[in-house]
């Protein structure tokens, strides 16, 4: 997607937000709560239409997401609000109505190996089965792309793991490209090849998990000492006594060979503190 | 996909959308055989007719509701949107089965009519079209206005009601003939044109389905939904408060100020004379008899009643058409008068061709009862009455003879004497008229009239007059409740006439005590009597 843009009244959701997922990769949209990232899949599904910005999907480029598009596309929603009344079985006769390529053995079979009772209302499923249901209407179409919107949120850490358990085989055994958002750090970190990082309606980072950690760093520095080009300060820690004076502490952003040429080896630092000094990030340069 | 949506809504609502099918067959068949029945009735297509009319409202309302409303309110309206289904099929393949279903009930209703009637009436091809295209045509248009309405939401139960009461109102209260148009027209001669196709009817409610429709998609895809969506919440306590005190200014609003227009009153054989602009009819009890006495004195009664409104201000137009009605058991003068429930006229009843009536007593009681109706009955209020009794003296005894006048002094005179005067008395004038009698406060407003006419000219009197009792009011108008606040009579009597309430009375006091009158031998004083209340007007 290049330069998606959305509002709602005065305020942009999502703001000239580009973001490419290769095929076959499991791509992490990572972002708080609020960031935009509901709003982004909402956009790619069809669901609204972004104000200005193009996206190409399956190597499609449109500015709004087609029908054709959009069936060949598998989709787990944030909530899952399936009619309460219809049964699985019920559900996937249905659904299975609207696209081309639906698998009916394919569901059956993964209702069975996501043990997902085939003649129990939806009503009385629980938060958990109601996932992997979704799931199961998600994938049995064999779509080329999956698109998840925060799908574990809700669930205990034992259904969240084994449902990216799922779709990280999915993903690997059939080469499907799946594009999941979450704020979740550790999910990403388990799942994702490539993530990009949403803040305010604003991409603040894409790229590989390893390739954050080895850009972000924290660092010591006097006050009154510059900051070498090339360096951008994502989290001022505030200042600390030092044996040479009051320094600052910085987490600070750079590419790896800038940290390499300005000779600062810096403090690596856990993807947590990373992602919090991104979507908390300061313009301030010193 | 078509077949995934049909198969969704007859999973979800089949039930519910067989039964109400069902149902509504079974009425039909039960309206159909009633009156195929019953030869009374006005025959099969008429009874089938009734139920098109107001059953089958009922049915399609509950379609479209389980139809759309249902899907609106709750939030799977999220999972469908992630399907790769348009937004606008969904909703036509709920206006089709809502369609499909309308049609099976107005088209049965029609084939079981054509069944049951063709024993005994010819039913040509061409009266069959007819019949289904109005049934089917109206049902249509139906589906179409509860399809809009359950896009509605939450609002739609209040413009449901509104709706009908808006269209019931025209049909009762407005002369707007509602079904001559369409899709009321559809249904005004069902069963009974034969001939012509009501191409007109027709399509007037093609016209009006299709807009309906319009209107309903375009709340469905506006906004990618959300509009639908947002209308489908339940509403919050406050809204409900709001909303159904709304309603209830409205309703009631529309009650007080809109109300039916009566056919005008008319008296048969009365005879009628006018002079200039002011009409009076007199009824005789007895039409055998010659009516050149009656001519002359509805003559009369028209002169000096267009003067009197002249002198007192009120324009031609707005005066009411007097009516007298002879009624023999009236004796001694009496005269009774009557409201005529939302019309503006003088109803009386007097024995006026009693030889010993005063035909002035007539033209005062008149004048007396038109200011009333003239003003919707505020000029009875008891701190202007004394007014309208002051000018109906004047006017009964303009006229009158000296042994009359005398009497009636006298008659001031005893009152003022057994029961005094006082502002309070003269304000508050039916207790005084309750304690003294009502002729006998008559003839003490006759006299403090006379009194203020001597003491600060006729030409205030009259401005007072006319400042006070003779402003045209209607149903709806408020405004003479205000001005009974800021501008009341006391302050208008001082301003007009440059004298105070309080030396007004001690004045006429002292001028009636001046004049103690004389009895008239054998006079009798006539009674007035109204039908309605115990009082005069």
């Amino acid at each position: 997607m290049t330069g998606l843009h959305r509002s709602f009244g005065r305020f942009a959701a999502v703001d000239g937000l580009d973001l490419s997922v290769h095929a076959g990769e499991i791509y992490g949209f990572l972002g708080v709560n609020g960031a935009g990232k509901t709003t982004t899949i909402r956009m790619l599904m069809g669901i609204i239409a972004p104000d200005r910005g193009t996206i190409e999907l399956l190597g499609e480029k449109s500015k709004r997401t087609t029908l054709k598009q959009k069936q060949r596309i598998g989709y787990v929603s944030q909530d899952q609000t399936f009619y309460p009344w219809m049964t699985a079985e019920m559900l996937g006769k249905f659904v299975g109505g609207l696209y081309p390529t639906w698998d009916t053995a394919e569901y059956r079979r993964l209702l069975n190996v996501l043990e997902v009772p085939s003649n129990r209302k939806v009503s009385g499923l629980s938060g958990g089965m109601r996932v992997k249901l979704a799931l199961a209407i998600a994938i049995a179409p064999r779509p080329p792309l999956l698109i998840l919107d925060e799908p574990t949120a809700g669930l205990d850490p034992v259904a969240r793991r084994e449902f990216l358990e799922i779709i990280t085989h999915q993903a690997r055994e059939y080469g499907r490209t799946t594009f999941f958002s979450t704020h979740l750090l550790d999910e990403v970190e388990r799942a994702a090849d490539r993530v990009g990082i949403i803040h305010q309606g604003k991409k603040r980072f894409e790229g590989r998990l390893d390739e954050l950690q080895r850009r972000v760093r924290e660092i010591t520095l006097p006050v009154g000492a510059p900051l070498p080009d090339g360096f951008q300060v994502w989290r001022d820690l505030g200042t600390e006594e030092a044996d040479e004076g009051t320094a600052y502490r910085l987490i600070v952003e750079a590419d790896p060979a800038s940290w390499e040429s300005a000779g600062i080896a810096g403090k690596k630092l856990p993807l947590d503190d990373i992602f919090i000094a991104c979507v908390g990030i300061s313009t301030t340069r010193l | 996909m078509n077949r995934a949506l049909l198969y969704k809504e007859l999973r979800q609502h089949g039930i519910w959308l067989g039964l109400l099918a069902a149902l509504s067959c079974f009425v039909f068949l039960v309206i159909v055989f009633a009156t195929g029945a019953d030869g009374s009735s006005g025959g099969v297509f008429f009874g089938i007719r009734q139920g098109l009319s107001y059953f089958l409202t009922l049915p399609i309302f509950i379609i479209c509701h389980l139809l759309v409303a249902m899907e609106f309110r709750r939030r799977t309206r999220l999972f469908l949107e992630g399907l790769p289904l348009p937004r606008w099929r969904m909703i036509a393949i709920k206006a089709c089965l809502a369609l499909i279903l309308a049609t099976i009930m107005a088209g049965g209703a029609v084939f079981a009519g054509a069944a049951v009637s063709g024993g005994s009436e010819a039913i040509s091809p061409k009266f069959f079209g007819i019949l289904l295209s109005c049934a089917i045509s109206w049902a249509w248009f139906l589906t179409a206005l509860f399809f809009l309405i359950s896009f509605l939401g939450r609002y739609k139960v209040v413009i449901l009601l509104a709706l009908v009461f808006g269209l019931s109102w025209i049909n009762y209260a407005t002369a707007v003939p509602l079904r001559d148009f369409p899709p009321f027209a559809l249904l005004a001669r069902f069963g009974f044109e034969r001939d012509l196709w009501p191409v007109a009817a027709l399509q007037g409610t093609a016209l009006i389905t299709v807009v309906l429709f319009a209107v309903a998609f375009t709340i469905g895809l506006a906004k990618e939904g959300s509009v639908a969506a947002i209308l489908g919440e339940t509403m919050s306590y406050r809204e409900k408060m709001l909303l159904g005190a709304t309603v209830a200014i409205l309703f009631t609003t529309v009650m007080i100020w809109f109300t039916p227009q009566p056919e005008p009153f008319a008296l048969p054989g009365a005879v009628e004379e006018e002079y200039d602009g002011v009409h009076v009819h007199l009824s005789p009890e007895d039409t055998t008899r010659p009516v050149d006495d009656d001519v002359v004195l509805a003559g009369y009664l028209a002169r000096r009643l267009a003067e009197k409104r002249d002198w007192l201000g009120i324009p031609k137009d707005e005066f009411p058409p007097v009516y007298v009605v002879e009624r023999k058991g009236l004796v001694n003068e009496k005269i009774d008068w009557e409201e005529v429930e939302g019309d503006r006229v003088v109803l009386m009843y007097a024995g006026y061709r009693d030889p010993g009536f005063t035909r002035d007593t007539l033209v005062a009681f008149s004048m007396s009862v038109a200011l009333s109706v003239h003003s919707n009955r505020r000029v009875d209020k008891e701190h202007r009455w004394w007014i309208v009794c002051g000018v109906e003296g004047l006017i009964e005894m303009e006229q009158a003879d000296e042994t009359t006048r005398l009497a009636r002094e006298k008659s001031a005179y005893d009152t003022i004497k057994e029961h005094d005067l006082t502002v309070e008395k003269l304000l508050g004038r039916n207790l005084y008229a309750e304690e003294a009698g009502w002729r006998e406060a008559d003839a003490v407003a006759w006299m403090a009239f006379r009194y203020l006419i001597e003491t600060v000219g006729e030409e205030k009197v009259q401005a007072l007059a006319r400042k006070t009792i003779t402003r045209r009011v209607t149903r709806q108008d408020s405004r003479p409740v205000w001005a009974e606040l800021f501008q009341p009579v006391a302050r208008v009597f001082e301003s007009t006439t440059g004298l105070s309430l309080e030396a007004f009375v001690e004045g006429a006091r002292e001028y009636i005590l001046a004049r103690p009158g004389a009895e008239a031998p054998g006079a009798e004083t006539p009674e007035t009597e109204n039908k309605t209340e115990e009082e005069k007007p």
